[in-house]
This record gives structure tokens, sequence and C-alpha cells, in this order.
């Protein structure tokens, strides 16, 4: 195959994977009415503050421009769309589904390092509360995973209030909670029990915090939170036990990993969060969750889930398969006696389909 | 054949893992010749576990990269190395051994009521990111110096005033006439975990994690 030097072969076939697979997602978002919408590579700082917490606003890239503004690099795409969406958001219009695929800017860490740029791939179910929307959230991202052919895909599936009704109710101190939550995240049980001492937390509320930690908790752990004193946990495990069902029907269950301990990968979270991973590839390829809370710090309260694909990985991941045929390429020389009339072969070429890249005299090549 | 991946630090921790796998019924052997080999199978995992299982003998510092990226799905870390790097690693169990002191340690010779009075006292350590967040917590102004080894010899030799290191036994502060001033931490040894673990993997590290917590308490018993 013809090489381009700036960019190398193997850059050039990512980048066209790349590519295909981001088509290929907006065609299927699309077949499920998600329309592309347009995010702003720069957004007013101003619109963001007090909307997200901590861990969004640390990853964004802030600068000040020419009038003294303080702008930001799109970065976290839901609240920026959450902001776009709400200006003018008309009720009689939704449920809106809104789809995009753009290179985002924000410090992330990845694989032991930060990483700044990605490319992020997602879509939002905006006005629609409750099972139905999870499940159609959670249904297309599965139908995305397995249209860009992600054969051995895992869903992680859990909701914050799951964890979080438990740690609210039985930990007044703000300090101990941040810690339970941190030792939920990483589901460090014998963390978990170290707070619940601090705590003064009861041995039989201590012993379902340390379950939840579980690496693959099973359906009877789900069953018995149901039945939790605490009705925000109860209910939240009762809603997870639908969905479960949901997915039995849609016969993906067993592609569900409960993630008892979910106590929110993004602070704007509030209910149910997911993961998916691929068994061939040791990190997280996407996630989702609901945000109800977001739209109204931007004036338009309204509900909201979503999902995002980390595309780098994917693109990556999948670049071990077959990779989509391209045409071979026709190379070109221009003589300097007649270069038109070789111009017009090549375009004559292109008109009859066919790949084809004009060359030129390298003397160091040659020479080399 | 589905094989989970088990990354290690050598030494010390190999031997102390593989017999406390063996007290759980979970290995056939309670010591492995590991030799230099870095990628070595355990005998009899498959048969409790109900997956194969093989050791990679990494050094201690690589050991949370190689779970973080899924190239190895568990592994052994201690909580010092872990809160230096804050790697993206799920930390399901605690093992009952190799937990240390952190410490800062002086000069024998060196009074604290001097060190008291340094405008920015000078820190070498391994571990910058603890060592900073303590001595900023005493609002006290430092200026770290970070070494990948040998750390007591900074304080032997001037490079600086105090150093903040591990302290398992006191053993080597004593021999380099070196006295700890302030206990500011304990670490612990973890097993780690990859996050994007698949389904029956994660059963197997659950099923792990309670066969060796069932040794923990009739050690306790």
């Amino acid at each position: 195959m013809h090489s381009n030097p700036a960019t190398g072969p193997s850059r050039a076939a990512t980048v066209r994977l790349r590519r295909h697979m981001v088509n290929q997602a907006l065609q299927i978002l699309d077949g499920w009415g998600y329309d592309e919408a347009d995010v702003p590579l720069l957004s007013p700082y101003e619109q963001l503050r007090g909307a997200v917490g901590n861990d969004v606003d640390r990853e964004l890239f802030r600068f000040v421009d020419r009038s003294g503004e303080l702008l930001y690099l799109r970065g976290d795409i839901t609240p920026t769309l959450a902001w776009k969406a709400s200006q003018g958001l008309d009720a009689a219009r939704l449920p809106l589904r809104l789809s995009y695929a753009n290179r985002v800017a924000r410090v992330q860490r990845d694989f032991a390092r930060e990483e700044l740029e990605s490319f992020a791939v997602g879509f939002e179910l905006v006005g629609v509360e409750g099972r139905v929307a999870d499940l159609e959230v959670l249904t297309v991202a599965i139908d995305l995973l397995e249209s860009l052919g992600v054969a051995d895909y895992d869903i992680q599936l859990g909701h914050v209030r799951l964890a979080g009704g438990l740690i609210d109710a039985h930990l007044s101190s703000r300090e101990l909670r941040d810690d339970m939550q941190q030792a939920m995240v990483r589901r460090d049980a014998w963390c978990v029990g170290r707070v619940c001492e601090q705590g003064g937390i009861d041995a039989d509320v201590r012993r379902t915090l340390e379950t939840l930690c579980r690496m693959n908790p099973g359906v009877a752990e789900l069953e018995e939170l149901t039945r939790n004193r605490v009705v925000e946990t109860a209910q939240a495990a009762g809603h997870l036990k639908s969905l479960l069902q949901d997915l039995s029907v849609l016969q993906v269950a067993d592609r569900v990993r409960l993630d008892l301990s979910a106590v929110g990968e993004r602070s704007y979270y509030t209910g149910i969060q997911f993961r998916i991973s691929a068994d061939s590839w040791g990190t997280v390829l996407g996630s989702g969750g609901r945000y109800d809370d977001l739209y109204g710090h931007f004036g338009a309260a309204q509900p909201a889930v979503g999902f995002g694909l980390r595309m780098d990985h994917l693109v990556r991941l999948m670049s071990r398969h077959a990779q989509p045929a391209t045409a071979p390429m026709i190379d070109v020389m221009p003589s300097d006696d007649s270069p038109a009339t070789d111009l017009n072969f090549a375009r004559q070429a292109r008109r009859a389909g066919e790949r084809v890249t004009l060359r030129y005299r390298n003397p160091e090549r040659e020479n080399g | 054949m589905e094989i989970m991946r088990f990354a290690m630090p050598k030494g010390r921790l190999v031997e102390q893992t593989v017999a406390y796998l063996h007290r759980a019924g979970l290995l056939d052997v309670d010591t492995l010749d590991v030799g230099r080999r870095l990628v070595v199978p355990l005998p009899g995992v498959e048969r409790t576990l109900g997956i194969s299982m093989e050791l990679l003998l990494l050094k201690n510092a690589d050991v949370p990269t190689y779970v973080e990226h899924g190239v190895a799905d568990i592994g052994v870390a201690g909580t010092d190395l872990l809160e230096e790097a804050l790697p993206d690693v799920l930390r399901p169990a605690t093992l009952p051994y190799g937990s240390c002191r952190i410490a800062v340690a002086a000069s024998e010779d060196i009074r604290e009521e001097d060190l008291r009075q340094r405008e920015v006292l000078r820190v070498a350590t391994k571990y910058p990111r603890t060592a900073s967040q303590w001595f900023a917590s005493q609002g006290q102004p430092v200026e770290l110096i970070e070494l990948g080894g040998s750390v007591e010899l900074a304080a032997v030799l001037g490079l600086s005033d105090v150093i903040v290191d591990l302290v398992e036994t006191g053993r080597t502060l004593v021999e380099n006439r070196l006295r700890v001033i302030e206990v500011i931490g304990h670490t612990e040894v973890k097993l780690i975990a990859n996050r994007a673990l698949s389904r029956r993997r994660a059963a197997a590290v659950d099923a792990m994690i309670a066969a060796l917590n069932a040794v923990s308490e009739r050690g306790n018993a």
C-alpha cells in the first residue's frame, strides 16, 4: 500500500478505521432516531460553573479569550450538550434524542499516564425517566457494540443510589462519607470496614456494605437489597432487578455483571450507571448513566440518560481484526515535460473510481 | 484455554502469597521454585477456581501498571505504591502480611528542635506524594528530593534533613544511626484487580477472596 510519510501506514489505517467506525456508529444511532448534535468546541465556562462537580471541572482546559471571558475546550460532552440543548428547550418536542462524535480535550488518566485528547461517540436521551428509558439506552449501547463487531462485551450495571442511600443514611460526617465512597469505588472491603468502625456503624449494615464490594455479586444479594430498610437503597435495587429481567428477555442477561458498589463514576449521575468492557481488552470501552439533575442547573429541569464510547480504545481493539477493505492505489508520476497530460490521465482514473496519488521525485530517497 | 494472570513483585511477597494461597487450599504447593522464570504456572488453581492461573514476576512498581492495563487480571501491591501512582484498579482484599509503618526519620545527631526551626525542610523519599501531603497537613514547607532507593543514605550524608520511608523492623535505621521522628501512616498489602474483568474472572476472584478470608478467620479463631 502507498504510504504517506507524514502519517505512516499504520497511523493512516487507524485514522481510516476510526472514521469508518464513527460513521457506522452515527448511522446506527440515526437508525434509533438520534440526531447528531453540533457540540461547540469553545463554550463560556460561566455556564458550567456550579453545574458539575470537581471531577468534571478538573478535567477541563480553560483559558481567557481576548475579551477577558473564561472559556473551556470541549471535554466531557454530556454537560456541554445539556447546557446547549436546554436553551429554548421545547417540552412539546420531548423526548430529545441527541448523538455526537467529536474529538475532546480533557485531562484523563489512561494506562498510568495522562491522556489529553481522545475521540468520543455517544448519545443522550432527554425528557424521559424510569425503567423504559434506561432500557432504551442500554439496548442502543448493546446494538452499537454488536454492530461495531465487539463480540465479547460485558456490561457492569449498577445504581448510584444503592450504595449512596446506605452511606447517606448511616454516616453523618461528610469526611467519612467521602472515605466510604472512595472505598466503594475501589471495592476495598477492608477500608469499608474501617470507615464503618470510625462511623460507629452496626454489624448488619457493615456486612451489607462489605457485600457491595464483591467483584461479581449475584441476584441473591440484589434480592436481599430490595428488602433493605433504607427505602432509597431498596428502590434502587428493585430498579436494577427489573432491568435485569428486561435484559434477560433481550437475551443479554449473561453479559451483565452487577456492580453494587457504584457511587457515581461521574458526579452528575443520579440513577443507573454502567460500564462496558470486552474480555479481549483490558480497560473500559464505554460508560453511561442517568443524570436527572443536570438540565435543572441550566433552567430546563428534565430527566436524562446517556452513553459514551471511548472510541480510541475501541479502534485499537478492532484494529486487531480485519480492517475495512480499501482499493489499491495507482501511483502517477507526472513528467516535467507534459504534466497536464499525466494529470489528465489521473483525473480520468479518478472519474472511473480508482484511487490515485501523484508521486514526485524525492532526490533524498533516491540517493539514500 | 483461558488463563488468568496474577502479577506479583519478585521477592518475599511471592513466598508469602504462595504459602497463603496454599493454606487457603487454592494451590497444590506451598513453595514455588521460580528460578529466573518470569511467567510461572500456579498448579492446582484450575481445580479449585475453575480457571487456570499463572504468575507474572515483575518489578514492584510495574505491578499496578500491568493490572490497570489488563495484561494481568490481578496482582499484589502495597498501598505505599498505590497511593503514589494512584492506578485505576480495584483493591478487593487486604492480605494479612507485609504491612509496614511509614515514618519520618532523621540522623541521631540532629535534634528535633533544630529540625522544627528549619524554614524549609529538605525531605528525601521514594514517596513524594505521601510526604508532601503529610508535611502540607502540618504546615511545614519542604523541598522534596525524590530518590529511587537507599533513602537512608540521604540523611546519613546530609543530602536531606529527614527522610520519609517504610519502616518494617527499624533495623536498617538503627544500623545507619537514624531514628524515627514520627510515624505518619501504615501501609497494607492489597490484592488488586483490573476494573474490566469479565464475569467469569470476577467470579474466580470472589472465590479466591472467600477462600483467603476463611484462612484469616481460622487464624483469628
